[in-house]
Formats: C-alpha cells, sequence, structure tokens
C-alpha cells in the first residue's frame, strides 16, 4: 500500500519547493488519492485563516506615547552632546527655555522642560541636608482659584532654571518643611538663578557627569498636578518620603518645590511615583535665609 | 536655507530620514506618523497581546530613532523599519520564551480561562475565537516560521518583499511558510468551516526538521 503524503511535504509542494523526482511522485499520488488532496486543501485554508484574523486598531494613546518616547530621548541625546561646558551652557539654556514654547500638546510640553533642566543639574550633596525640627502648620496655598502667579503661563519665557536633584533625603511628614528648606537654601539661588553657569565654578559641578535620571512620569505628574495653577517646580528632588510616624520606611517619592504664590516662600508638595500626593508643607521665606 | 523651506511632508522617506540624522527635529516624527499604523499591523500579528505591541512598537521606533545613521540608502525604509519592528518583537518573543510560561497578569489568566473551558487548543472542536486560536497556535511555532507567515500569509506581502525584509533568500521563506502552515494545520482545521474536520491522517505537525 502506498503511503500518504505528510502534512509538510504537501506544504513544501504547494510551494514548488520539491525536488523534481520527489515531486513528480508526490503529485502522482495525491492526483489519486483523495485524503492527501483535501489536506492539500486544507494547506491552503491555513493560508485563507491567517489572512482572516481581525487585528486590534492601533490603541488610543500609543501614537502620543511614542512621540513622547521620542522627544525624551531626542532630549536626552541632547543633553548627552553637550556635557555641561560652562561656554555651551548660555545656548543650551536658551535652547531649553525655547523649545517647550513650542510644543501644543498637554503633557508633552513638560518633557523637553524637565530634561532640559536635567541637562543643567547640580546634585547636592547625599545626606547633607539636616533635618531642623521645623515644623510645617500652615496649610498649602490652594492651587487653581487664585490668578495666575507672577511666572505667567507655560509658554512665557522661563524666569528660572528648574532644577533636578536626587539628595538622597528621606524626607519625613513632620520634617518636611525644614528638610525642604535646607533644600532650597542648598539649592539657592533659585529663581535668581540663569541657569547653569550659575554653578559652573561650584564643587557641585563636578557632578554634571552624573545627572540623576529623571524618572518617567515626573513631567506628566506635574502637569497633571498644576490644574490650572500655571506655577511649575522650581525643583524638584527626586528622593524618599515616610508618611507616618517614622516607623513606615521611606518609600521614593518625588518633592516638588514652587515658589509661592506672591513671590514669597515656597510651597512644597511630595508625590509618589504614581503621582499620588503623599504629603505637603510651605517654606517660609526666613526658613531659608536671606538668600539673593 | 531654502531646503528649509521643503514641507518635510511632502518629502521621500529616504530624504526625511536623512533630514532626522542631519538634525531636522521634525523629520522623525514625519516618518512616525507614515509608518506607523503599519508597524502596527506587524506587531499586533507577531506578538497577539496589544500590550507586548505596543511596548515593541516604542521600542522599534526608539531604536529606529537612534540607530538612522546605520540605514544603508539601498533598502527601502519601510524595509528597514519593518527589520527594526520584527527584531523588537522578536525579543520580546524570546524574553517571554524565558519566562516560565506562567501566566504573569489577568489578562492571560483570563485568557487561559476561556481556553480551557472551551478547550480549544487541544481539542480543536470547539467553536471559538479564531483570532485566539490562530495565536495560540503561531506560538507553538518556531520564530522564523512564525515571522515568514505573518508578513506573507497575514498581511499578504510577496515572497520577496518578506524575504528583503527578513534578510533571507525568497526560497527559505517559501519553505519556512510550508513548514509553518503544516504545523499550525492541525491546530486551524476547525475554523475553516462549520463542520468538524474529516478523520485525516494524523498530521505531521511536529516539524521534523525544524
Ligand atoms: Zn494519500
Amino acid at each position: 500500500m502506498t503511503s500518504h503524503v505528510d502534512t509538510e511535504t504537501l506544504a513544501l509542494l504547494a510551494e514548488g519547493l520539491l525536488e523534481d523526482g520527489e515531486e513528480r511522485s508526490v503529485q502522482a499520488h495525491v492526483s489519486e488519492c483523495a485524503q492527501c488532496s483535501d489536506q492539500l486543501v486544507a494547506l491552503s485554508d491555513v493560508t485563507r485563516v491567517l489572512a482572516e484574523v481581525p487585528a486590534p486598531p492601533i490603541p488610543d494613546g500609543l501614537a502620543g506615547r511614542i512621540d513622547d518616547a521620542l522627544r525624551a530621548e531626542r532630549e536626552r541625546q541632547a543633553a548627552a552632546s553637550d556635557p555641561g561646558d560652562p561656554a555651551d551652557t548660555g545656548a543650551a539654556d536658551s535652547a531649553g527655555a525655547a523649545i517647550p514654547i513650542q510644543r501644543r500638546r498637554g503633557p508633552s510640553k513638560w518633557m523637553p522642560y524637565l530634561v532640559a533642566a536635567a541637562a543643567g543639574v547640580f546634585v547636592i550633596g547625599g545626606g547633607a541636608a539636616v533635618v531642623q525640627g521645623l515644623t510645617a502648620s500652615a496649610p498649602p496655598e490652594q492651587a487653581g482659584s487664585s490668578p495666575k502667579g507672577a511666572t505667567g503661563g507655560p509658554d512665557a519665557a522661563l524666569p528660572y532654571q528648574p532644577s533636578v536633584v536626587a539628595s538622597g533625603t528621606e524626607y519625613t511628614a513632620d520634617g518636611l518643611s525644614g528638610q525642604a528648606a535646607d533644600l532650597i537654601a542648598e539649592s539657592e539661588p533659585l529663581s535668581a538663578s540663569k541657569g547653569p553657569e550659575s554653578n559652573a565654578e561650584g564643587s557641585e559641578n563636578s557632578a554634571l557627569s552624573a545627572p540623576p535620571e529623571t524618572p518617567t512620569g515626573v513631567s506628566s505628574c506635574i502637569h497633571k498636578l498644576s490644574g490650572d495653577d500655571s506655577r511649575r517646580p522650581v525643583l524638584i528632588d527626586i528622593a524618599s518620603f515616610a508618611p507616618g510616624d517614622g516607623a513606615a520606611k521611606g518609600e521614593d517619592a518625588w518633592v516638588l518645590v514652587y515658589e509661592a504664590k506672591g513671590g514669597s516662600g515656597y510651597d512644597v508638595r511630595v508625590v509618589t511615583p504614581e503621582c499620588t500626593e503623599a504629603g505637603d508643607a510651605t517654606v517660609a521665606p526666613s526658613q531659608v535665609g536671606p538668600g539673593d | 536655507m531654502n531646503t528649509v523651506t521643503d514641507p518635510v511632508q511632502e518629502l521621500p522617506d529616504k530624504e526625511v530620514l536623512a533630514r532626522h540624522t542631519q538634525g531636522d527635529e521634525q523629520a522623525f516624527g514625519e516618518l512616525v506618523r507614515r509608518h506607523r499604523e503599519r508597524m502596527w499591523a506587524v506587531a499586533i500579528r507577531v506578538l497577539g497581546d496589544p500590550e507586548e505591541a505596543s511596548d515593541a512598537l516604542q521600542d522599534a521606533f526608539l531604536s529606529a530613532f537612534r540607530g538612522a545613521h546605520r540605514f544603508r540608502g539601498e533598502a527601502m525604509v519601510s524595509t528597514w523599519l519593518h527589520r527594526i519592528v520584527i527584531n523588537a518583537c522578536h525579543d520580546r518573543m524570546r524574553r517571554k520564551m524565558v519566562r516560565p510560561a506562567v501566566p504573569t497578569d489577568d489578562v492571560n489568566l483570563d485568557l487561559l480561562a476561556q481556553q480551557s473551558h472551551k478547550g480549544t487548543v487541544p481539542d480543536p472542536t470547539g467553536k471559538s475565537d479564531a483570532a485566539m486560536d490562530v495565536h495560540a497556535a503561531l506560538d507553538r511555532l518556531p520564530a522564523e516560521q512564525r515571522l515568514a507567515l505573518v508578513l506573507v500569509d497575514m498581511l499578504g506581502y510577496r515572497v520577496e518583499e518578506a524575504a528583503q525584509i527578513l534578510e533571507v533568500a525568497a526560497g527559505t521563506v517559501k519553505s519556512r511558510c510550508a513548514r509553518g502552515r503544516s504545523r499550525l494545520l492541525p491546530y486551524l482545521s476547525h475554523l475553516r468551516n462549520p463542520e468538524p474536520p474529516q478523520d485525516v491522517t494524523s498530521p505531521r505537525g511536529g516539524g521534523k526538521r525544524s
């Protein structure tokens, strides 16, 4: 009895991939064997079934996500190719200020803003901040209801260069105000800063080679938090925060320092990487010294 | 500076890519706009899972963005992009295989639950979601067969196009497709028509030569 042709050989036959001799003998069998010729038809149906499989459309938001990722990459490359040469910082500074203005889409405009900030980062020595024991009692100023601050809308020329740092501080709910005050004091001048060149002579500049990586999500989170408020943080510390009574271990958190409305003191907000607000405080001007 | 006045939208792919390598910040976005739907179609069919396909697509565009200077002018930009997307998908397939085949999220659990209720994969007689069955079946193929079938059978590319994308000979694409189809047949025959499949010779889907 002639054995049937295996499926793979039939599939190769259909593609014309068998050698002449084998092709002839297989062809001869198939022409007389209903089972094998059925199988040949079944193989062509595999192609039809595959062709008919529906595919879901491109998900909403994926295009925007890709654009954001590319924009971040572009800024990262720009930052990497400009390793803080003081002669170049002026140009990098103005470029950093110019880019966000051209972005129209929501959270996107924050991305270059932040990455430009990262390019001119100065790192505060880890653990340098000292808890002063000051307890914040003033409620945070609520955003959204008051008229726009003097800093203007997001598209206005930036009067300051924000800074992204990773101080290594573990912030606590009770110590937040004082810890933030230290952070701000160490980072002065904030609003007076023209950007990286202000620090070009400082010893902190040696840390430029390893700027903290701005975690993904910071920019969109800031945008989400800001609501109608046009203010943006002047300082961002990628740190940790222990919200509880001191027993709980610190969790990753971002400490966002805003200039207070009216230009006196600072508002501090702590958010988790999930963009949940974990704490807030205010810092009075007296806490950070005479400053500028 | 009069080249700057050329709207990048009106340039052919290759020139847009060249603009990108010269530092034009708008250029790459234009390429993405032109090709992302098609590249999505590739990624979702290779990977089956929208989350994975989304990640792969993002990875792919990022590596194209970074590697644009490596583009060799003799290929078409779209061929080059296909290659990058397929590589990104391939990376994810490999990673998935390295991980134990234990479902790691609710979606997978749901899929498995549905499949076990219907008994579709081991016993192809129940009526079930064709797309799911196909992807479950494709999962059983060696990657090279799966990629060839995605391009040729699912997306309808000519063998020569697929061969360029996969950087193999046309005959290789044909044989990968043929072997892939023969392996898939036992898992997909129930999708051909409403009747249960005839009692055919036990198919040798085991891929004796893969
Ligand atoms: Zn036969």
